[in-house]
């Protein structure tokens, strides 16, 4: 009982309050910047917003791809999730879902026309999509431990290496009968497609896995002592080394977990969406899946509903070229300024803390 | 008296009065320090803790004295920050080499001092022009084009006084500038102190070694709790005296109950011969189990380092290590903690806890070094014994407070308590109490014995002589990475372990310990 109160007592302490009054303080801050830029561009700024809810969640067509987008995004933020919290910035985790794809695609051209059932064929599919993104993450991670190449910059390299190699495969190698395009490679029969729900686009396989994957990276960041390892690699690694932990393996396992969870969501993109290889098969979705990570500070538990905010964000500004003729990345500036406030709080925060004394290690 | 009032108007620095409070501390109480004409080498000596960096961190303008009165020349100045002094012509070369590596050595040198300027920018050839007279003020010859990376420590610490010797400097202050260099380097230094003394300037030297403030001081000023307790000439110091004026009444010795097996065990740790060139020169050790052996000696003599060699944290030539008869040799912490080896790293902030994450998180992680576990942290037998443990040391915050918040004792006590949870065989601790109140400190000592009673081997380093031989059986002192004396407990005097650790001859230290 009293351990009980205690907890209750901890758990909503003034500062606890102080902070979600912040954070709501950062979320209007960013709809005032956004609604400045919309001003500034003569939009009327109450109707984008307007257009952007209905886009996400007017209609069952419209939910169900916010559910699409929210998969890619699931996998990408879980992943990057360990990679923070072993303090490593892996930039490169568009890269390493873009190299999933890659993989996954060329498993599937190898398979689609043998005898192999088409479920098998997925499962190796997706199966091989982890184990590129894995690869492609364990570069930029063998890059850092035994290179001494910052994670971030080998990430960004690998990331346009990735995209370079993408369009050379659709131009060269894979390029469709006749003449390579934009278009990407030539579809996959509809057989080797993970099922949809009819009359959407929205595949109940890959919405589970994605769901899968955040619990799986919950339970392990915050339920093991694996987690609480890697945390504290991250959180102080000299620490962490002089207590006996494996620092720099450690390190390398964040990166394939990561890489793994990132080419998954290459796979889905081309198993349950695009059924081929495009040029953008990633569409950005390892940069949101940073920031997303970034905006929630190492709590896996938030990971869904901001993914899912995204997710409505982006699909719900869709809309709102043919309807206001303002460009789609309006979504893209209300998340940027979102994070950038958020981070901005908390650092102000930090800083007000140690101003105030509060806090030791200041000096 | 009336002499020294005289001296004091005309003198070329004068700080008297000084005190300076941090919290409930009293830092200074009423020190003093003249400098009574330039071309002096003037030692400032006290024991870690007696005021000497709070002195000189109110010289070089980075606090400011609560009370006290300085005088240049006889003007009252005030010194408001770093830049301010060094414009009054005050320069500080501190312990730890503030140097821009990657940059070359007349960079270095005038980083900062805009002094030349050509018309498209900065006059490259002047500045390395520049850069060679003040090297040569120092009796340096080395190329200003260098980069500093590729220099020797003592190289080093001559860029860092040929740059305190970039502007006009009338008072140059040196702490601790031997710490980091060999003998045949120590020379070198004094010789441009001398070149130095002949130019008018005057030096402030701040060292623990005894021969060397004999060999380069002219007079000397002793700190003790803040308070000036000895000053004047050097030949009015013996190194007796010294030593006694540094340290103060003798304290006597808490007894500590000696429960080591009078029989004859085999060691639990044993060390012969460790040599890691010019760190650690053939030290032999031999650790019983429930023995606690000291280690002192000043930063950098090999105590400390002896630590991180044991520990797979430091690589050496040759020598052995032996845990319980068997080879001991490690390349990481992991493989040490494995094998029942535990350390307690002198820095707590940076490498003894992980300040964002909770008391519980931090105190299981050595316990669970040797198994990869996917169990929940928060339940299960270690996280009990964590529990546990923390009500047994009194850390006063729940399981679940990230470390950060908690005091400097409670923190310490976190650190220790990791290694309480699955005792190790040999437990060594780097300066145990750094930053730790007085009533923690006590606890801790408590916990230590307490520790040692139930058959933990344990090696404690340390810089205070008090903590030495409130806890120890025995205390080996080092100097320059040699074990140049092994006291028992009750022969370990605080000035007998002063001197030895200052690198006193021993005949001196006998007569020390058989006077106090």
């Amino acid at each position: 009982m009293a351990d009980l109160a205690a907890r209750v007592r901890d758990h909503f302490t003034r500062e606890r309050w102080i902070n979600i009054g912040l954070q709501i303080g950062a979320l209007v801050l960013a709809l005032v910047l956004t609604t400045v830029i919309l001003v500034a561009a003569g939009a009327p700024p109450l109707s984008a917003y307007w257009q952007i809810i209905k886009g996400a969640v007017g209609s069952v067509t419209g939910f169900s791809n916010v559910l699409v987008a929210w998969v890619p995004l699931l996998l990408a933020a879980s992943g990057v999730l360990v990679t923070f919290a072993a303090g490593l910035w892996n930039i490169g985790v568009e890269g390493q879902i873009v190299f999933g794809a890659v993989l996954t695609t060329w498993v599937m051209r190898l398979m689609q026309d043998t005898a192999m059932s088409p479920a098998l064929v997925i499962i190796i599919a997706l199966i091989a999509g982890m184990v590129g993104g894995a690869l492609w993450a364990a570069l930029a991670g063998v890059l850092k431990t035994f290179g001494g190449v910052n994670e971030i910059f080998g990430g960004l390299g690998l990331n346009y290496v990735a995209a370079a190699l993408t369009l050379w495969l659709i131009f060269g190698p894979w390029k469709r009968p006749g003449i390579g395009s934009m278009s990407g490679t030539e579809p996959f029969p509809d057989k080797l497609a993970l099922p949809t729900i009819a009359g959407l686009r929205l595949s109940p396989w890959s919405l589970g896995l994605g769901i899968l994957a955040v619990i799986i990276v919950y339970i392990l960041l915050e339920r093991t002592y694996f987690g609480l390892k890697l945390k504290a690699t991250g959180a102080s690694n000299r620490a962490a080394f002089l207590l006996g932990v494996p620092t720099w393996q450690y390190g390398l396992v964040a990166f394939l977990a990561c890489g793994a969870l990132a080419g998954l969501a290459g796979a889905v993109q081309v198993t349950a969406v695009y059924h081929r290889l495009i040029p953008s098969i990633s569409s950005g979705y390892g940069y949101l899946g940073l920031m997303i990570g970034m905006l929630i500070a190492y709590r896996a538990a938030w990971v869904a509903p901001i993914a899912l905010f995204f997710a409505a964000l982006n699909i719900g500004s869709i809309q709102l070229p043919i309807v206001l003729k303002l460009d789609s990345t309006l979504s893209g500036v209300l998340q940027g300024a979102l994070v950038l406030f958020v981070v901005l709080v908390e650092g102000a925060r930090q800083r007000y803390l140690r101003r105030a004394g509060l806090k030791p290690g200041g000096a | 008296m009336a002499e020294a009032c005289a001296a004091d108007q005309v003198a070329l620095l004068s700080m008297t009065g000084l005190h300076k409070w941090f919290g409930g501390v009293h830092a200074l109480n009423d020190a003093r320090m003249v400098l009574a004409r330039p071309g002096v080498v003037h030692g400032l000596m006290g024991q870690n803790g007696s005021g000497k960096s709070t002195l000189l961190n109110i010289l070089s303008g980075q606090i400011s004295p609560d009370e006290g009165v300085i005088t240049m020349r006889g003007a009252h100045v005030v010194f408001r920050s770093p830049p301010d002094a060094l414009a009054k012509g005050i320069s500080m070369v501190s312990q730890e080499t503030a140097l821009a590596e990657d940059l070359t050595v007349a960079e270095n040198i005038l980083l900062g001092r805009r002094l030349v300027r050509g018309h498209t920018g900065i006059d490259w050839g002047a500045t390395r022009d520049r850069a060679r007279v003040i090297m040569e003020q120092v009796g340096v010859d080395y190329d200003p084009g260098w980069v500093v990376r590729t220099l020797r420590p003592d190289q080093k610490q001559m860029v860092e006084i040929a740059r305190a010797l970039s502007t006009n400097v009338s008072i140059l202050v040196l702490d601790e500038p031997t710490s980091s260099l060999t003998d045949e380097e120590t020379k070198g230094l004094f010789a441009a102190i001398r070149r130095l003394k002949e130019q008018g300037v005057c030096v402030i030297y701040v060292s623990h070694r005894l021969p060397e403030v004999f060999e380069i001081c002219d007079e000397l000023t002793v700190l003790r709790d803040g308070v000036t307790v000895a000053e004047g000439p050097k030949d009015s110091f013996t190194p007796h005296s010294l030593v006694k004026a540094m340290v103060g009444a003798e304290k006597l010795m808490a007894p500590r109950v000696a429960r080591v097996n009078e029989e004859e065990e085999a060691p639990v740790l044993e060390v012969c011969g460790l040599t890691a060139p010019g760190v650690l020169e053939n030290v032999n050790l031999q650790l019983h189990a429930g023995e606690i052996v000291g280690l002192a000696g000043l930063v950098g003599s090999g105590r400390g380092e002896l630590l991180e060699a044991i520990y797979g944290l430091r690589p050496y030539e040759s020598g052995s290590i032996l845990l319980s008869g068997a080879p001991f040799k490690n390349d990481e912490p992991r493989d040490a903690i494995k094998r029942g080896v535990g350390f307690v790293p002198p820095d707590r902030k940076t490498a003894g806890v992980i300040l964002p994450m909770a008391v519980r998180d931090n105190l299981t992680m050595p316990a669970t070094a040797e198994v990869f576990r996917m169990k929940d942290p928060k339940s299960g037998s270690v996280a009990d014994d964590a529990a546990a443990t923390s009500r047994l040391l009194s850390i006063k915050a729940t399981l679940a407070a990230e470390v950060r918040t908690l005091s400097g004792g409670n923190q310490q006590k976190v650190v220790l308590g990791k290694w309480l949870i699955r005792p190790p065989k040999v437990l060594m601790l780097d300066e145990p109490t750094r930053g730790v109140d007085v009533a923690a400190k006590a606890e801790i000592h408590r916990y230590l014995r307490e520790a040692a009673s139930r058959g933990i081997a344990m090696l404690v380093s340390s810089s205070e002589y008090d903590e030495l031989y409130e806890v120890c059986d025995r205390i080996l002192v080092f100097f320059r990475g040699r074990v140049i004396a092994e006291l028992p407990r009750q022969e370990a005097t605080e000035a007998r372990l002063a001197a030895l650790a200052g690198g006193a001859e021993g005949a001196m230290t006998q007569e020390l310990g058989a006077e106090l």
